[in-house]
């Protein structure tokens, strides 16, 4: 089984990590290798004291996420990046990713769903839906999740949250709108019993393991995950483990085969 | 390696029981943290009914819980070591209760949870005329943090008290106390080590003997603050501190 992080964020050229000093892609790869996942999905992160516009992080994340895809064609899988103040600018890295084969775009942030971003985000959106790619969001409530699942019903929108989220709100999302993914790197998904009972209840096929590393400690959410799904069949742990993600998100770049 | 102690744990919690549905009976909470390795743990009893009471009911629920964790080490034997409750707004009752305590060979107090229990300071005169008392008596005490000039203060003012504050994060006020005060350690229960390098950043610059491996369980994950130390890079003299030689070596442990 390759394990995949669906919210790991690999630094392109090196960035100050807390407590950890500064981590190269190299180093964001191997810790990973070392604790047993496989393949990282998620947006570069940004250089340390990054002040450029918009505009400009959409396109140099792109480019940095599609030269690791290149450097690292086994071990990451490259998202594009997308902005609604650049509806435009976004289309474009929608379809040159799909040119190139990247199937992901990410990552939608809450506060964009302000109305005055609305007609530019729908271009977006309508974008992604008709190249098929997936978008992935990184939300701070329920709420949020709600309006992106109801305003956009035609993306498949891969959901993490930064907040803890109860297991009735994960399965009342899940079973309410079946264009959602939920990626399990919320904080309350580590805590006791709250994934082992909540996996009952939940589409398995649509929920994703992540971490967000490497500002989150790898190895102790890992181990969280692999705890609280202790009694489920193997089946069921190769599909949240990277069997789901591959199938959303993998396939390598165009030209390039798959590790 | 030595058994492994977990500092921090909470029989008959009850706390998310609504949330994921599932009894945490003290038969599941033995076989759940046995399970992940862990040979021994500290702690006190708490649940819902204790929580945010008015401040009253506290002159018996104090003795009801300490009895309930008495009950409790009966039940697990070795495999537990209770933790009292005290309250400021009850120094007598509270004294009775280190004394009654230690006259039993128990020589842990807490984790306490002031604000769940009504009152904000571990440095008002009631809860330093407690604590002193229970440093007489050589106990530890595991404390729920209040706020760092409270924290300090109590380090100063009760230098020979053995104090265990919860849930190390690495923040540069909880190692620069430790730093400051001898006396003061952290358990780094409930996802304190949950960022990335945490742990051997805050053993390099306080040391192992200063740091205790506690979960908080069962309202968190016991792998996960495992793990964070066992992948987190340290010695083996340093993985024997943190998850065990220091829980013992507080308790004066066999």
């Amino acid at each position: 089984m390759t394990i995949v992080d669906m919210d790991a964020h690999p630094p392109f050229k090196g960035n100050q990590i807390s407590y950890t000093g500064i981590m190269t892609a190299d180093g964001f790869f191997d810790r990973l290798s070392r604790v047993g996942i496989g393949v990282a999905c998620g947006l570069p992160l940004l250089p340390d004291g990054w002040q450029g516009s918009a505009e400009e992080a959409v396109v140099w994340m792109s480019d940095a996420s599609l030269k690791l895809g290149r450097e690292y064609p086994s071990r990451y899988i490259p998202v594009v990046a997308v902005h609604p103040s650049c509806p435009a600018l976004s289309c474009r890295q929608i379809e040159r990713g799909k040119q190139a084969g990247v199937r992901l775009a990410g990552e939608l942030s809450g506060e964009w769903l302000a109305d005055d971003m609305r007609a530019s985000l729908t271009t977006i959106m309508t974008c992604a839906a008709d190249h098929e790619m997936a978008v992935s969001a990184r939300l701070k409530s329920v709420e949020e999740a709600v309006q992106w699942a109801e305003r956009y019903p035609l993306n498949q929108l891969l959901l993490c949250f930064v907040c803890n989220i109860m297991p009735v709100d994960v399965v009342k999302l899940l079973s309410t709108y079946p264009h959602l993914h939920m990626i399990l790197s919320a904080p309350s998904m580590a805590w006791n019993y709250f994934l082992h009972e909540m996996i009952g209840r939940c589409p398995v096929e649509r929920l994703l393991f992540g971490t967000r590393f490497p500002h989150i400690n790898v190895a102790s959410r890992k181990a969280s995950i692999e705890w609280e799904l202790r009694d489920q069949p193997e089946s069921v742990k190769d599909a949240v483990f990277g069997g789901n993600a591959l199938r959303l998100a993998g396939g390598g770049l165009a030209g390039e085969s798959e590790g | 390696m030595n058994e492994i102690i977990d500092f921090h744990v909470h029989p008959l919690y009850d706390f998310h029981q609504d949330d994921h549905g599932v009894e945490i009976s003290p038969a599941l909470f033995r076989k759940d943290l046995e399970a992940c390795g862990v040979r021994r743990i500290c702690g006190s009893v708490i649940y819902r009914e204790m929580n945010r009471s008015a401040i009253p009911n506290y002159e018996w629920l104090i003795p009801r819980m300490n009895a309930q964790a008495r009950e409790c080490r009966e039940e697990m034997g070795h495999f537990y070591i209770p933790g009292i409750h005290v309250h400021p707004a009850f120094v007598e009752m509270s004294c009775a209760e280190i004394e009654k305590a230690a006259s039993e060979g128990i020589r842990l107090i807490g984790e306490l949870v002031p604000y769940m229990m009504g009152w904000t300071s571990y440095a008002s005169a009631p809860m330093l005329e407690i604590l002193s008392y229970a440093g007489e008596k050589d106990m530890v005490v595991s404390m729920h943090p209040t706020n760092y000039g409270d924290m300090e203060a109590l380090a100063t003012a009760l230098p020979h008290l053995k104090i265990v504050y919860a849930h190390l994060s690495g923040k540069e006020e909880q190692l620069a106390l430790m730093m400051k005060h001898d006396n003061v350690c952290f358990d780094y229960s409930a996802h304190g080590a949950d960022h990335e390098g945490m742990l051997r950043y805050a053993i390099d610059r306080v040391g192992a003997d200063r740091i205790l491996f506690g979960t908080d369980y069962p309202g968190n994950s016991v792998v996960s603050d495992l793990e964070a130390a066992l992948s987190g890079g340290l010695t083996c003299g340093e993985l024997e501190a943190v998850l065990g030689m220091n829980a013992r070596r507080l308790l004066g442990l066999e």
